[in-house]
C-alpha cells in the first residue's frame, strides 16, 4: 500500500478530524449498546467503500482520493472517519426522537451537512473531482443514509427480540 | 453476453444462502460479511489497481461478473463456509470440510481465470488459497472478540 507522496495539507486535515471525531464520539454518552454502535460504524465505513470503490476505481474514474490513484494509507484511515460520522447520524436520530414527517427533514438537513463537510475536505485536497460535482453527491449521501437509517431500524428490532427472548 | 450462467448461479446461490438455517445469529452474520466486505475488496484493490498483478478484464459484462464476484459470491461464499463449520461438532470434519472450502473458493477463482474475466500477471494459485486462509482466520479472531461483546450484552449465550 502506497505512502502519500507528501505529507501536507490533506493528510494532516484526516488527522485532526479523525482526532476530533472519534474524540467526540467517546464523549457522548452511550445511547446506542456498542454490540449495535459497532455494526453500524462498520457499515458506515463499508458504505463509503462502495461507493469509492465503484465510484473512483479505475474502471469508472469520477474522482481521485488524496494523492495518488491508488489504494494508498491515507484512504484507510479517510474511510476511519465515516464510522463516527454513521454514529453521529443515529445519534442525533435517537437523541432529538426523530420520527414520522420529521425524518426525511432530518436526512436532508444531515446530507446538507455532509455535502459541507465534503466541500471542506475538496478545498484540503482530500478529493480531486474528475468527472464529478459536488452536487452528485447529494444524491449518494440521501441515499447512504436512507440505507444507515432502515439497518439501523433492522438491527434495533433484532436486538430488542433477541434481548426479550434471552430473559424469558 | 457471454457467460449468462454466471448469473443465474450468483441468483440461485443466494437463494440458497438465505434459505440455509444459519448456526450464527443476525448480529454475528452481519458483523462478519461487512468485515469480509472491507477486507476483500481492500485485497482486491491492492491485486489490481496498486500492484497489478491481476489484470481485469474491461469488457462491460465480465468487469460486472468480476464486481460481483467481489462484492457478492466471494463474502458470502465464506460466510457460509464458517456457518457450516460451526455446525460440524467434529475437529477432524471441521479439518476437512475447511480444505473443501479452500477448494471451492479457489475454483470459483479459476473459473473466472478460465473465463479470462482475470488475467494473472505476477500471481500463482497458492496465493490466492494463503489469501483465503488468512482472511479466515482474521475474521475468526475478530469475531471471537465480538462475540464476547455480545455475550455481555446478553444478545447470544
Amino acid at each position: 500500500m502506497p505512502l502519500p507522496n507528501a505529507f501536507d495539507a490533506n493528510e494532516i486535515f484526516v488527522l485532526i478530524c479523525i482526532i476530533v471525531f472519534y474524540s467526540v464520539f467517546f464523549m457522548l454518552p452511550k445511547r446506542i449498546p456498542w454490540s449495535i454502535t459497532i455494526i453500524l460504524m462498520l457499515f458506515g465505513i463499508l458504505l463509503a467503500r462502495f461507493a469509492d470503490h465503484l465510484m473512483a476505481g479505475p474502471s469508472i474514474n469520477f474522482y481521485d482520493i488524496m494523492d495518488w490513484d491508488k489504494y494508498e494509507l491515507f484512504d484507510v484511515l479517510l474511510y476511519l472517519l465515516y464510522a463516527p460520522f454513521a454514529y453521529f447520524f443515529l445519534y442525533l436520530y435517537e437523541r432529538l426522537h426523530i420520527r414520522g414527517f420529521f425524518i426525511p427533514i432530518f436526512i436532508v438537513l444531515f446530507s446538507i451537512f455532509a455535502i459541507v463537510f465534503e466541500w471542506i475536505n475538496v478545498l484540503f485536497g482530500v478529493f480531486h473531482y474528475k468527472n464529478w460535482e459536488l452536487r452528485y453527491s447529494v444524491s449518494v449521501y440521501l441515499l447512504a443514509q436512507v440505507t444507515l437509517l432502515l439497518f439501523y431500524q433492522i438491527l434495533k428490532h433484532k436486538y430488542n427480540k433477541e434481548l426479550t427472548n434471552f430473559r424469558e | 453476453m457471454q457467460h449468462p450462467i454466471f448469473f443465474e448461479l450468483t441468483i440461485l446461490f443466494l437463494i440458497f444462502f438465505y434459505s440455509f438455517t444459519k448456526p450464527y445469529s443476525f448480529f454475528e452474520n452481519s458483523f462478519i460479511f461487512i468485515i469480509l466486505e472491507l477486507l476483500i475488496s481492500s485485497y482486491f484493490s491492492v491485486l489490481y489497481v496498486n500492484t497489478e498483478v491481476w489484470e481485469v478484464n474491461k469488457n462491460t459484462a465480465l468487469f460486472v461478473m468480476f464486481r460481483i464476484y467481489e462484492i457478492i459470491i466471494l463474502p458470502i461464499l465464506i460466510l457460509l463456509f464458517i456457518n457450516i463449520l460451526k455446525l460440524i461438532p467434529r475437529k477432524w470434519l471441521k479439518g476437512i470440510t475447511f480444505i473443501i472450502f479452500l477448494l471451492v473458493t479457489y475454483g470459483v477463482e479459476y473459473t473466472l481465470v478460465h473465463w479470462d474475466i482475470i488475467t494473472y500477471i505476477e500471481w500463482v494459485y497458492w496465493k490466492s488459497i494463503l489469501i483465503y486462509i488468512l482472511l479466515f482466520i482474521s475474521v475468526m479472531l475478530l469475531l471471537k472478540f465480538f462475540q464476547r461483546l455480545f455475550q455481555k450484552e446478553r444478545i447470544i449465550s
